[in-house]
């Protein structure tokens, strides 16, 4: 088993050097001069060059990615071409903020969406079973854009049960997290029905009843452990993705993450930010990844990791 | 799952006591909240082109001198108290006010005139172009400085306006480490600043001049353009900026909101490749002007604003209010294009993306009207970045743009004489009268010149042709009043309050 991990690791590091070489390199493939747009309209070639100078744009690409690598591996992201702070500090500002909308979010759909998919699986056609069929179709082609905007003026304009955008409060936190969640949510849905109509079909499930153990406890000690091995996998690839920045959720409620960091760092061709920006939703996501896969070999009996 | 129903319950109503207490509480507190869709990156009052920044700088800082509130132009005393210019236009002396004391305690003196306005010579600052001409800041006495020019200078008050009072001994002690937690001598003190949430500031009980209505002021990024209306609309802010005209009828419905416009200092233009053919040729760039449909554009695409007659927009210096707007002349454009030289060829039209608004739909309306004429047009709609790459290498046939400004100078100075864009037009004629106009320290003689060149832009059809004048829309919450925008779109908050 520790074999195993260190082996992953060590992949993981492996990823993580791609990433940044990858998004190093497009950034600075892409058109578009940063040091022009960061000087107003009316500057010169004269100021430009000199910004480019000290941006240190002028030097051989290899050597502007060393000279950043060297900064990385001692903690420097680089400074925001735009704010004039360390970017790592200014991502940190944003971490609580995404991480109790991912937490929210995902953890809102497990509890909403486990039960529900069980459930549906096992009272097969059903009112419960159409109902969660619907949930599933629904939630998965509902736009983001469209349920998020839908919602504020519902339950903000219309019944001003809830505030319309802003990060701090419980009611604040419950139309993001819905939006973000929903499609998870449907997901999550489909497949813990589904798990759980294979399961209750398979053979060893007959013989378990015959001994006479009860159906609640059927479900609790079978399905459920064996649907979340599927789960799993699910849940913590989308915790991981979210965690790089759930962009349009935020952008439309206005909540101050990574998300809403990311989009005016990219439009402003803020270099720098953009750059560690990447690095560390990579961080996260080859880190989260590392975990479920570990999780996933604890739960599973089946998988040999040797 | 009875328990589990009684411990939700019993939850919901803790947070409902907690946060109506919360609300009680607030009650007493008077508090403004502003939204616009643009955050704020970095507060040095000098060195940024963001517009919010300087909505905050008008509370926390003040200036030497300020727009007359009345009518939103000229000038009136704010730190300094008269002023008079010498007579060759190169140097500028202020009679400063006594008694002002800035928020950490240190007074306002000659010397934070000097470390303020020198930092244009020491520092390269976004708002170096105001200061250009800047020889240095003399000081007389503790109370008297002399701004002296490199040559006549005729926009020393416009640029003051943008260019807030530092304090001497901070700014020397801290540097720009000063703008973590800005110091000014005005209406609101510094409150604190989430990243990407709010700006906070506080009512100045020491404040010199009139002192604020509200105990609070609160500035909000709110980008997304729907929830900055859901948000007017709820009450959960109270000035919203930056509306637009598709957002209006639902406000209309909507008793508590009023709805607010004013016209901007900022016109868009189509800027021409003048050293190309075909818009080398006078008759064709006439028949682009007779082609474009000013009147409609403005009525149906934007709803509000009005059609340009020249460079310079109502409401600043040399505005011309006798001229009126070219009218649409299909049949005659059309037989402009013939007689000219044009061979028919396809020209690109560079477009930035989301820098102006409704740019696509106001293109595509000009791009179909050409063609009605005889004009082939290919929009090619860019990210900025690379369309001002573009645009800077002369890499275009048409650009569109936009230019906003207190004074027409920057302008004519940049765009014509410097030809920044690289459009390649050389008027001997046009260059000496903007060299002139920049000396002019008579107020009357400059505005004849500003409109001599204005003249020449309109018959030549060269190198820009303005189409419209934009509106800036607002909504404010029923009761508001005591602020006011000027035409740079920066709005002067200090003393809005709701009406008892």
């Amino acid at each position: 088993m520790r074999k195993y991990i260190i082996k992953r690791i060590l992949w993981c590091f492996l990823v993580l050097f791609g990433v940044s070489v990858i998004s190093f390199g497009i950034l600075h493939l892409t058109p578009g001069d940063p040091a022009r747009l960061l000087l107003s309209d009316g500057a010169t070639q004269q100021e430009i060059n000199e910004l480019r100078e000290k941006m240190g744009l002028n030097k051989p690409i290899q050597v502007q990615y060393l000279i950043y690598m060297q900064g990385v591996i001692k903690g420097d992201l680089g400074t925001s071409l735009y704010f004039k702070k360390p970017n790592l500090d200014l991502i940190k500002e944003r971490i609580p903020a995404t991480l109790l909308l991912t937490s929210a979010a995902v953890f809102g759909s497990l509890l909403f969406s486990l039960p529900l998919g069980i459930i549906a699986g096992v009272k097969q056609g059903t009112f419960i079973d159409l109902f969660a069929m619907l949930f599933a179709l629904l939630g998965q082609a509902m736009s983001p854009v469209w349920l998020g905007i839908l919602l504020i003026f519902t339950f903000a304009v219309k019944l001003r049960i809830l505030p319309s955008f802003g990060y701090g409060s419980l009611q604040a936190l419950i139309m993001p997290a819905v939006t973000l969640g929903l499609p998870l949510a449907a997901l999550i849905t489909r497949l813990s029905r589904a798990g759980t109509i294979d399961i209750l079909s398979e053979d060893y499930i007959l013989a378990i009843r015959a001994k006479g153990i009860g159906e609640k406890k059927i479900i609790m000690r079978y399905v459920l452990k064996n649907v979340l091995i599927p789960i799993t996998t699910i849940v913590g690839l989308q915790f991981a993705v979210f965690m790089g920045g759930a962009v349009v959720t935020e952008s439309i409620f206005s909540w101050p993450g990574i998300g809403k960091l990311a989009i005016s760092a990219i439009y402003g061709r803020d270099f720098p930010l953009v750059q560690a920006i990447m690095l560390v939703a990579a961080t996260f996501f080859v880190s989260i990844n590392l975990l479920v896969d570990i999780v996933y070999t604890l739960l599973d009996p089946r998988v040999k990791v040797n | 799952m009875k328990k589990f129903i009684k411990v939700t319950i019993l939850l919901v109503l803790l947070t409902l006591m907690l946060v109506s207490s919360c609300l009680v509480g607030f009650a007493k507190e008077k508090v403004i909240t502003f939204a616009r869709p643009e955050d704020i990156f970095y507060l040095d009052p000098y060195n940024t082109n963001v517009l919010s920044s300087s909505i905050i700088d008008y509370l926390i800082y003040d200036r030497l001198v300020d727009h007359n509130p009345e009518t939103g132009v000229g000038f009136v005393p704010a730190l300094a108290t008269e002023w008079s210019v010498s007579p060759d236009g190169t140097a500028y002396t202020f009679k400063l006010r006594q008694g002002v004391k800035f928020h950490n305690g240190e007074p306002f003196d000659a010397e934070c005139v000097k470390v303020s306005l020198e930092r244009f010579l020491n520092e390269k600052l976004f708002k170096n172009s105001f200061w250009e001409t800047l020889k240095e800041v003399e000081i007389v006495d503790d109370y008297t400085v002399i701004v002296r020019y490199k040559v006549p200078n005729v926009l020393c008050l416009t640029s003051l306006i943008l260019t807030p009072m530092l304090p001497a001994k901070a700014f020397t002690e801290k540097g720009v480490a000063l703008f973590d937690h800005p110091i000014g001598t005005g209406a609101f003190t510094w409150g604190h600043w989430i990243r990407g949430q709010e700006i906070v500031v506080n009512k100045n009980p020491d404040y010199w001049g009139k002192p604020a209505y509200v105990d609070k002021f609160i500035y909000l990024p709110i980008i997304e353009d729907s929830t900055r209306l859901a948000a007017i609309l709820t009450g959960e802010i109270d000035i919203a900026d930056s509306m637009s005209a598709d957002q209006v009828p639902m406000t209309e419905a909507e008793p508590n909101v009023e709805i607010a416009k004013m016209l901007a200092w900022d016109q868009n233009y189509i800027g021409l490749k003048a050293d190309t053919p075909p818009m080398t040729d006078k008759k064709f760039r006439q028949a682009i002007n007779m082609a474009i449909d000013r009147e409609n554009i403005v009525k149906f695409i934007f709803k509000g604003g009005r059609p340009s007659t020249g460079n310079i927009p109502q409401g600043i210096v040399g505005f011309d209010d006798s001229l009126t707007p070219v009218k649409q002349d299909i049949e005659k454009a059309k037989q402009l294009v013939k007689e000219s030289i044009y061979d028919g060829r396809e020209l690109s039209f560079i477009i930035p993306m989301g820098w102006y608004p409704k740019e696509k739909d106001v293109t595509q309306a000009i791009q179909a009207q050409l063609m009605e004429v005889g004009i082939n047009v290919k929009l090619e709609l860019i990210d900025g970045a690379v369309y001002r790459e573009k645009r800077a290498a002369g890499n275009y046939d048409f650009y569109w743009s936009g230019y906003a400004a207190d004074d027409i100078d920057f302008y004519l100075w940049n765009v014509i004489h410097s030809d920044l864009m690289s459009t390649g037009y050389k008027n001997e004629e046009l260059n000496k009268l903007i060299e002139d106009q920049r000396q002019e320290v008579d107020s009357e003689k400059r505005i004849e010149i500003l409109r001599k060149i204005q003249n020449i832009i309109n018959t030549e059809v060269a190198p820009q042709i303005f189409v419209y004048q934009m509106e800036n829309l607002y909504f404010q919450r029923k009761g508001i009043t005591g602020y006011r925008y000027y035409g740079n779109k920066i709005p002067d908050l200090r003393y809005a309050h709701y009406e008892e």
